[in-house]
Order: structure tokens, then C-alpha cells, then sequence
């Protein structure tokens, strides 16, 4: 359970990105998609060469969505409902056996290392506890309608 | 057989040579701690564990996230023997330790977290995704010998 003191970590350090977040989010596509390989078959009319706009145009969906998720941290529930059906619905993406480890989990390492990557030593211990635990939320309620 | 790649040993080499395997390992080891703290069910005689900040201090967590990355290093030098190298420590952490093999898992993944936030952008979607790689490898050669 996301506890007030995380939210405000979240927050907090969503903050610092500073503009950033469209290179924050293409840029955890990029290492999704080159850690986890089996992730592009979600996205086989891609054009995955390095730069593509479509891996930006969809990294800024995807950090978009997730500050609009941090904007309504208090009701992810209802924030996400769209993108909820619509990954349970249309896309589908697989959630292998509804552990917690399912695809979604692989966009949320490649986003907490990008963000340790720009953040260094100011992604403590209890930011990256917050953040896990906040996309581990986002990935739970996205996966609310699978079945 | 697994099969690295001059490169992707390069990879892994090139970075190790530059880790403080005691920081590291106590960093890992506490952000485990911290961010799952239901893995601190292993670890009951190791005293304070009540705060990030205890948890960061505590010298028996500094202690074993030593020795955990020193094994590591062990895999590191054997890259085309992973099984091999961990068949003892995989029986003793079934057999003795009785730790679910989720638990290599989640360690690597924070390990690589720690990665991140060390080496910043020398920690590249390259580099990443070799060291995914091994992580996922390291964690399966420990979770082998389970029965």
C-alpha cells in the first residue's frame, strides 16, 4: 500500500525530470526492448532503430499517462480505468500467470534504471522503494480487467 | 550452454573492474532489505533492520552484501560455467537457507538498479540489457539444484 510519505517521494521525484520526460520515457522503451526482447512483439509495426519516432511518440504516451497517475496517486483506480480496459481488452499484453513479474514489470525496471541513471545517488534507498511500489500499483490496476 | 558474446563479456568485465564490491554489495543487499521487506524474514539475527537508515548502517547487512556480490565476482570469472559455479551455493539455498528462487530475482534486479545509479550514463541500454542477462542466469544457476 502506497503510504503518504511514498506519494510525496514519487512526487518528489518525478520532479526533478525537469522537462525530461519524453527522453525518460522513450529511453525505457529503448532499454525494454533491447533487455527484455520478447517485449517488441507487442509492437512488431515499430520501427526499432534507435531515435525512432515511434518508440519516442510512445515513450511520451507512456510518461504522460504515468504523471497523470501521479497526479491522481490518490485513485490510480479510476485514473487508469481507460488504459486499464484497454490493455485488457485490445492489447493483451501477456501478464505470465498474474505474478507480479509480468511484462508491465519490465517497463517499470528499465524506468527505475533510467531514472537512476539520471538521478545518481539522489534515487536513495526510499525513492526507489516508493517508485517500485507505486508502478507495481499502476501495473496492478492495469491488469484489474484481465479477467 | 549459454553463450556470451566478446562483447557482451566486455560488457560485464569492463564494468566490474570498476565496482566496489563491498559498497555495492551492502548497497544491494539494503535495498533489497528496504524495498521488499518481507526478505528480511532471512535474516532475523542480524539485528537492527527497523529504517532505510538502520538497515543502510547495520554492519551484519554490510557484511553479507559483501560476501553475496564477492560470489558474484565468482560467476563473473567463470561466465561459461554458471551452473557449475553455483551448484553447492544452490543446494545450500534450498536445503539449508530454504529461500525461494524469487528472491535471486528481485536481488538482481535492485543489484542492477544499484548499477544504474553508480555509473549513471556509463550504464548504457547496452550494458543494461548484458547485465539483465546475467542476472536472469546467475539467479537460475542458484535455483537449479531445488527439489
Amino acid at each position: 500500500m502506497l503510504t503518504a510519505e511514498d506519494k510525496k517521494l514519487v512526487q518528489q521525484i518525478w520532479g526533478k525530470l525537469g522537462g525530461a520526460e519524453e527522453d525518460v520515457g522513450a529511453e525505457a522503451l529503448w532499454r525494454m526492448f533491447h533487455s527484455y526482447p520478447p517485449t517488441k512483439t507487442y509492437f512488431p509495426h515499430f520501427d526499432m532503430s534507435p531515435g525512432s519516432d515511434q518508440i519516442r511518440g510512445h515513450g511520451k504516451k507512456v510518461v504522460a499517462a504515468l504523471g497523470t497517475a501521479i497526479k491522481n496517486i490518490d485513485n490510480l483506480s479510476q485514473a487508469l480505468s481507460e488504459l486499464s480496459n484497454l490493455h485488457a481488452y485490445n492489447l493483451r499484453v501477456d501478464p505470465v500467470n498474474f505474478k507480479p513479474r509480468f511484462s508491465l514489470q519490465f517497463l517499470a525496471q528499465c524506468l527505475q534504471v533510467v531514472l537512476a541513471t539520471r538521478l545518481g545517488k539522489e534515487y536513495s534507498p526510499e525513492a526507489h522503494s516508493a517508485v517500485d511500489k507505486f508502478m507495481s500499483a499502476v501495473a496492478s490496476v492495469l491488469a484489474e480487467k484481465y479477467r | 550452454m549459454v553463450h556470451w558474446t566478446a562483447e557482451e563479456k566486455q560488457l560485464i568485465t569492463g564494468l566490474w573492474g570498476r565496482v566496489s564490491v563491498e559498497e555495492c554489495g551492502a548497497e544491494a543487499l539494503a535495498r533489497l532489505l528496504i524495498v521488499y521487506p518481507w526478505t528480511q524474514r532471512f535474516f532475523d539475527n542480524f539485528g537492527n533492520l527497523s529504517s532505510p537508515t538502520a538497515i543502510l548502517g547495520n554492519p551484519k547487512v554490510r557484511a553479507h552484501g559483501k560476501k553475496v556480490l564477492t560470489s558474484f565476482g565468482e560467476a563473473i570469472k567463470n561466465l561459461d560455467n554458471l551452473k557449475g559455479t553455483y551448484s553447492k551455493l544452490s543446494e545450500l539455498h534450498c536445503d539449508k537457507l530454504h529461500v525461494d528462487p524469487e528472491n535471486f530475482r528481485l536481488l538482481g534486479d535492485i543489484l542492477i538498479i544499484v548499477l544504474a545509479a553508480h555509473f549513471t550514463k556509463d550504464f548504457t541500454p547496452a550494458c543494461q540489457a548484458v547485465w539483465q542477462k546475467l542476472v536472469g542466469l546467475v539467479a537460475h544457476a542458484l535455483a537449479r539444484k531445488y527439489h
